[in-house]
């Protein structure tokens, strides 16, 4: 699972009004080298939730994401790169996330994260 | 000029149509609308031809008839004079043309097993044609009329063809004899179901007869063919041994099971069946080829998220990433622990192609941020192999309820493909403020018509209490898994 994914996935136990973003805990990362697409980036960065991206990277080793981004910075090709490595590159392959509200944690296995509920929380 | 028939699921043929105009000296012939396919002629080479992605397959075109007689005797002795009727040269031609490109992909075979076999039976003969062996399938449907004289069988098979007949008759599917008698009085090929290097197709429609020559055999490279067959034949061949070490244990096993050798089936020796992400399979998985059609409807951006909620195998977001590479990135969830399985192993073997992930999820309770996805692109469950009409009547309208909810007002798109008479009605009355159905039409697949409804989201936002819940009893089906029956084979 890359951080793109963990960007739009949240919590959806019943009751919870707070499920975004998840908390992520890593037994194993992989980084799988990928084609950098300018254009894929400057058009997914703005639905992207900055804040939570910050923090997911930073909670699988990534330090490099600054917490404040300007759209002007979508034209340095540095940055695009550390941009493109912790949104694309950075697979969670075994580990969970965890829910900010309930601490409920959904178990990630061959990078593939598990978000089926059980029958009392829907 | 290569005269070609390209086929597709019937209602798709706009997607083949327009990956056709835009393939160098390619005329479009119109005229046989009872197919779902395409007939062109192309000066392209063939390379060209078969990374058409919106095909199911692509044939050598022998000949179309209108009004053919439907009564026994008339109809067969019609079908044996086609063979006759028809210009074999340019068809030969680009038969071998494939066959010698098939030959070239796969370097580590020293000899194909079949010409092999082939050259020592007619070790005299220079002529090229008279090396073949054949067999003839045939596919009869009545749409409108009420029955043929003849079965399928009688097509293809006739007494001098014994052999073949009680095959054919066992297998109770396969037509085609009348025209094998044909080519078998035309040309002296000799018949055979199994080992046989070119395979005419006959696809009888009411009154209509298409009939077209496979161009490809095997579904990837891997699979080899007729080895066992053969090896009765040329035991003395050196090569022989080599390659069947070289086969390995595994496919061994699995001939000896089934206790014969075939060429590959051919729902596995299609044109999507090279797609590199199509490793594994669930028995419903949606052919590659139309995933690439309704992707065409739902005008993908770069950019943007494209979500399968239920993606079986994963083969619309794996289509989508393959085809487009690194400009957009791919989603799918199911909640089938085989299904996910299948979409993993194939989300890995494409991964070289473009981003998707996989989850796991509930597509009736998505986890995923409300107005966080661009354009949804989904395969409901349909027909009577994938759970069943009264669960899918209460189980499409949540995942539409979904669906809405994950789409961006204003920008979003969403291709649904379903059978259920309850979804136009919840998209043109229950989601009106949030969905406009642009398109409504249907899509003839493995003999089933599917609605396919392509909407745009509104700028209205969606209602914050869009998560249902789900009934007890749906919950606990879901988690027994009695939505798909186990160990079904594949509908390729």
């Amino acid at each position: 699972m890359r951080l793109l994914t963990h960007n739009m996935l949240a919590c959806n136990i019943k009751g919870v009004t707070k499920g975004f973003p998840l908390g992520i805990e890593h037994t194993r990362l992989e980084t799988k080298e990928s084609e950098l697409n300018a254009d894929f980036l400057r058009h997914i960065f703005p639905k992207l939730d900055w804040k939570a991206f910050h923090e997911a990277a930073q909670s699988v080793g990534v330090n490099n994401i600054p917490d404040q981004v300007e759209p002007v910075m979508l034209d340095d090709d540095e940055f695009l790169r550390k941009f493109h490595h912790a949104l694309l590159e950075v697979h969670l392959e075994e580990g969970a996330l965890i829910c900010p509200e309930t601490g409920r944690r959904f178990p990630v296995t061959k990078g593939v994260p598990n978000m089926l509920l059980n029958e009392d929380e829907v | 000029m290569a005269h070609y028939w390209a086929s597709c699921a019937g209602g798709l043929q706009f997607a083949l149509v327009k990956e056709l105009e835009n393939l160098e000296g390619t005329s479009i012939i119109p005229g046989i609308d009872t197919y779902g396919g395409v007939q062109f002629r192309t000066t392209s080479p063939l390379q060209k031809v078969a990374e058409l992605r919106s095909a199911d397959n692509v044939y050598a075109f022998l000949s179309h008839e209108k009004n053919i007689p439907v009564d026994k005797e008339v109809g067969v002795a019609f079908m044996q004079s086609l063979a006759s009727k028809i210009d074999w040269g340019p068809v030969m031609q680009l038969h071998k043309q494939w066959q010698e490109a098939e030959e070239t992909c796969s370097t580590s075979r020293t000899s194909d097993p079949l010409l092999t076999m082939n050259g020592i039976t007619n070790t005299d003969q220079t002529c090229e044609v008279t090396q073949m062996s054949f067999r003839v399938t045939g596919n009869r449907i009545c749409m409108n009329m009420k029955k043929h004289g003849y079965t399928s069988m009688d097509v293809a098979v006739s007494n001098r063809l014994n052999p073949v007949y009680a095959v054919l008759k066992k297998k109770k599917k396969f037509c085609a004899a009348a025209i094998g008698d044909g080519i078998h009085e035309l040309h002296g090929w000799p018949a055979d179901m199994r080992s046989y290097n070119v395979e005419v197709l006959a696809w009888i429609i009411d009154d209509e007869l298409l009939l077209l020559l496979a161009l490809i055999y095997s579904g990837n490279k891997k699979n080899t063919t007729n080895l066992q067959n053969s090896s009765k034949i040329d035991e003395p061949h050196s090569n022989h041994a080599s390659e069947e070490q070289e086969l390995g244990g595994e496919q061994a096993n699995l001939t000896k099971k089934k206790g014969r050798v075939d060429r590959p089936s051919r729902a596995d020796a299609q044109l999507y069946s090279r797609r590199p992400y199509r490793k594994a399979l669930v028995h419903t998985s949606l052919k590659p080829s139309t995933a690439y059609g309704i992707l065409q409807l739902a005008d993908v951006q770069p950019g943007d998220i494209v979500l399968d909620p239920m993606c079986g195998c994963g083969t619309i977001p794996l289509e989508a990433s393959d085809w487009l590479g690194s400009r957009i990135m791919g989603l799918g969830g199911d909640f089938i622990n085989t299904a996910i399985e299948a979409s993993r192993v194939n989300s890995v073997a494409g991964e070289s192609a473009g981003p998707c992930d996989i989850v796991q999820w509930d597509a009736s309770m998505l986890p995923l941020r409300t107005a966080s996805v661009d354009r949804v692109i989904c395969d409901m469950p349909f027909g009577n192999r994938c759970g069943n009409h009264k669960v899918r009547e209460v189980l499409c309208p949540r995942v539409v309820k979904q669906v809405v909810r994950v789409l961006r007002p204003g920008s979003g798109v969403a291709v649904l493909m379903a059978q259920s008479k309850t979804m136009k009605e919840e998209i043109v009355v229950n989601q009106k403020a949030y969905l406009s159905l642009q398109q409504h039409f249907y899509v003839h697949m493995e003999g089933l018509k599917v609605d396919v409804f392509v909407v745009h989201r509104t700028t209205e936002a969606a209602p914050t209490q869009q998560i249902v819940k789900p009934s007890k009893k749906m919950v606990k089906r879901k988690r027994d898994g009695q939505f798909i029956k186990p160990s079904s084979p594949e509908i390729a």
